[in-house]
Order: C-alpha cells, then structure tokens, then sequence
C-alpha cells in the first residue's frame, strides 16, 4: 500500500496518512516522520473496516480531482483489505 | 454468570508480562536508592544552572532525573518566581490558554483490593456497592451530555470480576452510541471516552482497544516500593508492584498509544513522587517512542470510613502542591497535566496558571450520582472520596472565561489520526496547538449555543472574538475555512473539526 500512497501523493500534490481504525479511534500506523502535517482541514476517507486515509490538502484539489483520489485510495483500501 | 473470585485472581497476574520489561538484570526501570541520591546529590546551589535547566525546559525538552531534582531543591524565592513563570509561559507555548474539560463517570465500585487510603477498599462495609447496568449508564450519559455538555469523560472502574475487560467493553459502546436531542435540533453526546481502569493483560488491552477509548489511565499511587508495599496488601491483586508498574508498557505494546500516569501525592514525599512520574515518563518515551498523553497528582482526600487519610505523615501542603505542580510542568513540558475537582476552587484557581492543561467541572464521584434527582449533595457512602469543588460546568467555564481561558471541548485528535507519537510530535513542534486553538473556538461556540447560561455566554463571546481576532492575524492561511467551520456551527451544524 506505502507505494501506491506514495505515488497518489506525488500525482495530486496532497499528504496522505493511513491510519488504524479502532472504533472512533483512527491513530496514524506505519513510518508518517518524513510526512508534513499542515495546520488545514484534512479529509478523512475509510478505505476498509480497520484502515483509513486521512487526506491533507483535499480541500485544494476541484471536486473532479478529488472524486478520483477517493476512487484511487478506495481501490487501494479493497486490495489490501 | 458466577465467578469464582479467588480464581479469577489467580489468573489476572501474568508474570511473563511483567519479565519481559525488566533489565537484564531483573531489576525495574524505578530505582528507589538512586532516586533518593539524585535528590540529595544534586543541589541547587548556583542560580546559573537552575536558569540553564529553565531554558530547557523553555524549548520543550524533557529534563533528566537530575536536573529535576535540582529543581526541586531550589530553595531560592526568587528562583521559584522564575521557575513558576516559566512553566506558566511553557503552559501557554504548548497550550495556549487553553483548559480542556471533561467529567469523571464511576461504572462499578466494587473491588477486590484493599488500599488503605481508599473508600472502595474491599474491607470498608460503610460503602454501598454497585455496578451500573447498560440502563443506568445510559441514563448517567444523557445527564452528562444533554444536560450539562460534557463531550469529554474518563470512566473508572474498580477491579472486579464484574467491571471485567468484557464490561468495560460494554459500556464504552454503550456510552457512544447515546444520542441526546437538543432544544436547538442539534443533539448532545460523548465524543472521547479515557478509562481510569485496572492494570490488564497485553491480551485485555488489545481488546479495549478494538472499542476505541481515549487515553487509558493508572495512576501507580506512589512509586516509592516501601511505602507501596505497606498501603496495598501483599495478598491482593494491587498489592503486585511491578504488574501495576509496568501496565503502561502492556498498554502501548497492545496498541493503546494514548496512556496517562499519576502519583497519589500524600502517601510519601511529594518530590520523590515527582521523581518517579518523570522515571516513568522517560521509560515510556526510550522504550515506545511515547510519553504519557497525560500527568495526574491528586492529593488524597478524605473518604468515608478512612481513618488512614487522618493521619498522613507524607500531607502535601498547598505550598508543595505548588512546586510540584511547577516542576513537573518544567520536566515534561508536552504532556497534559489534570488538575482535578478533588481540589477546592480556590486551589484551582491559583494552580490553573501554573500549567494545568486539563481539568473536571460538574464533577460527582458517586455511583449514579448524574441520574439522582433526589439530591446534588454529595453522598460519602457512594464515593471514593470527598470532592472539593462541586461547581457547575457552567460556573467552571464561566470563571475561566473572566481569567482569559478558553474551555476547549475539542475531541479531534484522536478521531482524526494524531494520537500517541504523532501528537507529541506535533505538540512538541506547535502544531498541534494550532490545531487545537481552531477547534477549541468552534466547541465552544457549540456549548455556548447549546449549554451556557445567559452570563456565562455574554462573557464567553468576548473571549470567542478575541480569539477569532488572534486567528485572523495568526494563522491567515487557514482563517477562510475556519471562519467558514465557525459560521456552520454557529447555524447549528455539529461536531465540525479541523
């Protein structure tokens, strides 16, 4: 999954996060050090019953842009699932 | 279901989990004597060095064990005027100003153990005893978020078979899923749930987990062994040091990144206890990569049928209290610190500045005390202890509005992926300070609208103003959406965070 983060992340410009999820809980899993955490509005998107995505610089993409990262991030949630 | 209760005490303890966190040489991360040599060793004789500790602390480092204990022999005023300014000023860095309020929910006041100092200890027949059921927590819940507004609350439990991980469990559901209709079309509800529980297996920990709670906190009492041993008996399941010693390692290793510690100050030396949080605050950070989301440091309060509370030889005065307070603010400047409603109001009012991040308001310790319209009293027969502040959430927000603090409501670190290494990453950096200012203002402005009264919400708009005004000028990049979140909320859109 860490590629396919990585290579959406470079394609869209944004920051993406993948965190654990645990009841209301999401708490950022894997190595995040290198990854910039801006002061913005994130988006979160559940990709599979235990993971989820949290999206900074969603809200700077047009709702085009930001349908098909949804569309990509969720392909990516279905496959590790 | 009946539980076999010397059985399942039998099998709570599990030593191979308690092992496989000791030195090599078996010995804890806790060393009693060299705590004891560190304080009487490390003297703060020259104003210099103090200063260079104080400057530390100022770029939010953790402090060695020995720099605090030079600390803590600071016999200097005007140094400790200086000490109490800066943890004041580190307060404000990290925080802002900032109070976070919650409320404490007792589930169970059964318990096998026997603390000496406590009013739920096994032996105390003048205790009425309970467990709440799914029912009565709910209708504990609707008070607490209908009624008064908490969003926040940490619920205790006392170690029973029957407040059992499958309990917990339970009610931590229970307690989200309570959905309270509103006056205004919006609905009150708990958003964060930390658990003040007993120590559990990795096993346990990592089925709390999956529920999704909050921060998981136990407070070691006090982290001297000898006085340890002589308050909790040898023959209960707390009177086990090390299992209760190293049940935040347990905690982080089943996943729960968010664990807070505390010291029962009064048991025995307030400095050696401040000693021991920071020992266990470091051993936490060298082994996880986490320090503690949160520092408690009640002070023992009387408690039904207690005479051991009558005679304690370690009583922390209001002046030690203080310097506790200030030390450990300087020691561990990213982490919460709860000041809680055991103390009276005067004491927190004056403690507040010192560094206090978080504290409690409509606080009731007894067993369904939310739901018992009978009385607002205070029944010693159903608590723990006797509270020292009784006041309202809306009296409480009220007087830290006139002291310039704003009560952040705000849950959504934890729901959004910065919980454990993530946020003290971010808290040490600013950042999640900015955060947090944002959301602070937009709860607010929801309990404003949906709880205050009449003069609390008059003062509380000056502070929203003067707030959104420091937004504006501070953070120009993001004042657009924020402005555009405030105004949602405030036509009556519900639990919208950055």
């Amino acid at each position: 999954m860490n590629q396919g983060i990585s290579l959406l992340e470079k394609t869209y410009g944004v920051t993406i996060l993948i965190a654990a999820i645990k009841g209301r809980r999401w708490g950022f899993s894997g190595d995040f050090s290198n990854k910039e955490i801006a002061v913005v509005p994130s988006r979160r998107i559940q990709l599979n019953q235990n993971t989820g995505a949290v999206v900074y610089g969603w809200y700077d993409l047009d709702v085009g842009k930001q349908r098909e990262l949804e569309r990509k991030l969720l392909d990516l949630g279905d496959n590790s699932a | 279901m009946t539980v076999d209760i010397q059985e399942w005490k039998k099998n709570k303890i599990k030593e191979d989990q308690i092992t496989r966190y000791l030195n090599n040489d078996g010995t804890e991360f806790l060393n009693d004597e060299s705590i004891e040599n560190d304080l009487k060793s490390n003297l703060a004789a020259d104003p210099s060095k103090v200063r260079e500790i104080i400057a530390k602390s100022m770029e939010i480092n953790t402090l060695t064990l020995q720099e605090t204990a030079t600390l803590l022999n600071v016999t200097d005023p005007q140094l400790w005027q200086e000490m109490e300014e800066a943890a004041g000023a580190i307060k404000k860095k990290v925080y802002d100003n900032r109070i976070v309020t919650f409320a404490p929910l007792y589930l169970s006041t059964t318990c096998v153990n026997n603390c000496l100092y406590c009013g739920l200890r096994e032996t105390n027949k003048a205790i009425r005893r309970g467990v709440l059921s799914m029912d009565e927590v709910r209708k504990e819940v609707e008070v607490l978020a209908g009624t008064i507004g908490h969003k926040r609350l940490i619920v205790v439990y006392g170690e029973h078979p029957e407040s059992d991980t499958q309990y917990m469990m339970d009610t931590l559901r229970t307690i989200y899923d309570v959905k309270v209709p509103l006056s205004s079309g919006a609905y009150g509800a708990i958003r964060r749930v930390n658990v003040n529980g007993a120590p559990l297996s990795i096993e346990d920990f990592r089925s709390l987990n999956e529920v999704g709670i909050g921060t998981y906190q136990i407070f070691q009492e006090t982290y001297h062994k000898q006085t340890y041993k002589a308050v909790h008996p040898a023959n209960t399941l707390k009177g086990n040091f090390r299992w209760r010693l190293y049940a935040m390692h347990r905690a982080l290793e089943a996943g729960i990144d968010d664990v807070g510690i505390g010291a029962l100050l009064g048991l025995y030396d307030w400095k050696f206890e401040v000693m021991g949080l920071l020992a266990h605050a470091i051993e936490l950070e060298s082994k996880f990569g986490i320090g503690p989301h949160t520092i408690s440091f009640p002070r023992i309060e009387p408690a039904e049928n207690t005479p051991f509370v009558s005679h304690l030889k370690y009583k922390v005065s209001d002046a030690d209290f203080r310097k506790a307070i200030v030390v450990l603010r300087l020691a561990v400047p990213y982490t919460g610190m709860i000041l809680t409603a055991r103390e009276n109001a005067r004491i927190r009012r004056e403690m507040i500045p010192l560094g206090i991040t978080q504290t409690d308001a409509s606080s009731n310790v007894g067993l369904g005390a939310y739901n018992d319209l009978s009385t607002k009293e205070q029944l010693a027969s159903r608590q723990q202890f006797i509270l020292g502040d009784i006041r309202s959430l809306d009296e409480v927000v009220r007087e830290l509005a006139g002291m310039g603090y704003i009560t952040s409501f705000c849950t959504a670190g934890y729901r959004c992926g910065r919980t454990g290494q993530c946020i003290m990453d971010l808290l040490r950096s600013g950042a999640e300070g900015k955060f947090c200012k944002l959301n602070a203002v937009i709860t607010y402005r929801e309990w404003l609208d949906d709880f205050a009264s009449p003069e609390t919400k008059q003062i509380g708009e000056t502070i929203i103003l003067r707030e959104i005004e420091q937004i504006k000028t501070k953070m120009p990049d993001v004042y657009p959406t924020f402005i555009e979140h405030y105004q949602r909320t405030a036509r009556g859109e519900r639990d919208i965070y950055f």
